[in-house]
């Protein structure tokens, strides 16, 4: 009861924050940029909001549960590196191109870096890849929600996902991204709190010998505590998580990248970094611990609700914490869901409406037709998402599939900001290379030797190298854009 | 006990230090900033 009472209020308060925010949403660059005036701490939570969703809470505590410590590479990559990479390496680049090029999404920055105004082939394909990869990346998403209310109220899989989608979509559609952030702040302070729940129900239901205990786990299986370096295989699966589905991969997600287009200025992004990192590394330790504890705690899964290994967190929190703690877990992983969710679709919408419909064929459209077109595509995903919410997957891999389709921006991202070589037909070929490969490898089952991410970037990386150097070079401006993004003017 | 240490408690501690050299990094981003190109 006390924990279906906190969810509901929760809920609540994310309705009222959309209706207050719809106020000040007046533009297009409202909706989609927040109008270029976020500071640190409103950067730094949409970024890490953004970045995790019942992935972390629930997908990766039950992965640790099950493999152990092999989900450590993917702590040291997504619980940091890539955080620290993405601002540091791209941040304050993408901010600059954005804001000297009045780029409002990166299919805009693409089109101009790649010098295809004319044909617009870039922005078919990114729009295309956003929106395939954002309805699957949903889809995971709800699977997610849908655990919780299934777990909370004993409802059934479609009245879940109905209800959790529902509040998204109407806050979302009434706020776009000032509502989308605002929520973000609230939703990371919950999955902070969350976390920090986590990590003392870990110790406690341990007896404070949680380390000793996992060793004993890893008598039997030895699998559990696996040493990094323990075999090829497991280096190449550990490169492949840590330095491509992790560190480049956070740099091509298009709807984080928006979070640095948003910020203020330079020092914002500075000072974002440092708070996204330290919120990061809370977040991936809570979900890290309550994963070896509960496997502790309930050495077979039989012994989880449902046989599902995905819900030890909320059944670690129950036993060792109580209702209020399991039901602020659950808002944190409607929180986190539905902060991830909210930027997804605003950035769906975007690339539909913004990248497309007035880019491509109405310029002269009413700000207001725009604002009404970008609610009407954000309604349109968040109903094919509840459809994919019912393929019978794992919400780690579900989620890791849209996570991995939106990642090959990075191909094209890196190597246009720091190279003047590549070219337009180069950046063509990869984009639809790399996510063809992806999704290729993801459908003959290869993500349990490699994750996604490392074919289909590695293809992505070749294949615009090697095609710009057999095509012509891009034109004297565009060379002068990147000096001018990249040493200032 | 004693002085064995568990093997997962060493890897753990890795683990931590290693989330200590980015928060170094990061603290050093933080502080130095972005010098090439003078962004303001």
């Amino acid at each position: 009861m006390i924990a279906g009472a906190i969810m509901i209020a929760y809920m609540i308060a994310m309705v009222i924050i959309g209706i207050i925010t719809s106020r000040y949403v007046r533009s297009l660059e409202d909706f989609i940029l927040a109008g270029r005036r976020l500071g640190p701490w409103l950067v730094a939570l949409a970024f890490n909001t953004t970045a995790l969703s019942g992935w972390l809470v629930l997908g990766v505590s039950g992965w640790v549960y099950r493999e152990g410590f092999t989900a450590a590479w993917t702590l040291w990559g997504s619980g940091c590196f890539a955080v620290l990479a993405s601002y540091i390496v791209l941040g304050e680049y993408i901010r600059r191109f954005s804001k000297i090029t009045g780029a409002l999404t990166v299919p805009d920055m693409l089109e101009v870096r790649y010098y295809d105004h004319e044909k617009h082939v870039l922005r078919w394909i990114s729009a295309i890849i956003i929106f395939i990869s954002t309805v699957v990346y949903i889809g995971g998403l709800q699977a997610a929600v849908a655990k919780g209310f299934a777990y909370v109220f004993g409802l059934g899989k479609l009245e879940s996902i109905l209800i959790a989608m529902s509040v998204v979509t109407f806050y979302t559609l009434m706020g776009g991204i000032p509502a989308a952030v605002w929520t973000d702040v609230i939703q990371g302070i919950i999955m902070v709190m969350v976390s920090i729940f986590l990590i003392v129900a870990s110790i406690i239901s341990a007896g404070g010998e949680l380390f000793s205990k996992v060793d004993a786990i890893a008598a039997s299986d030895p699998n559990f505590v696996l040493s990094p370096w323990a075999s090829p295989s497991v280096i190449l699966y550990g490169i492949s998580l840590i330095l491509f589905a992790s560190i480049l991969s956070y740099m091509g997600q298009p709807q984080l990248l928006n979070k640095f287009m948003a910020a203020r200025d330079h020092p914002t992004i500075r000072k974002a970094s440092l708070i996204s990192l330290v919120t990061q590394i809370v977040l991936f330790i809570g979900a890290f611990l309550c994963g070896l504890a509960a496997r502790v705690v309930w050495p077979s899964a039989a012994q989880l609700p449902n046989k599902d290994t995905e819900l030890a967190a909320p059944f670690l929190l129950e036993n060792f914490l109580g209702p209020v703690a399991v039901g602020i877990l659950w808002a944190g992983v409607l929180a986190a869901t539905m902060s991830t969710a909210d930027s997804l679709m605003v950035m769906a919408s975007a690339s539909v409406v913004n990248d497309l419909y007035y880019k491509v064929f109405n310029p002269k459209a009413s700000e207001d037709l725009l604002k009404k077109l970008s609610m009407l595509v954000t309604g349109i995903v968040g109903i094919l998402g509840v459809i994919i919410a019912f393929q019978p997957l794992l919400l780690l891999w579900s989620i890791w599939l849209g996570w991995s389709g939106l990642a090959v921006f990075v191909t094209l991202l890196l190597p246009g900001l720091f190279s003047y070589r590549v070219a337009r037909e180069g950046a063509i070929a990869a984009l639809v290379l790399s996510f063809i490969t992806g999704m290729l490898w993801f459908y003959f089952g290869l993500h349990r030797i490699v994750h996604i991410a490392m074919p289909s970037l590695l293809v992505g990386f070749a294949t615009i190298y090697l095609v710009s150097y057999l095509t012509k070079p891009p034109p004297k401006e565009v060379v002068e854009l990147i000096k001018r993004v990249r040493y200032g003017s | 006990m004693g002085y064995a240490m568990s093997s997962s408690l060493t890897s753990f501690i890795v683990l931590i230090l290693v989330y200590g050299i980015g928060l170094l990094l990061g603290a050093l981003y933080y502080l130095r900033g972005f010098k090439r190109g003078g962004g303001k």
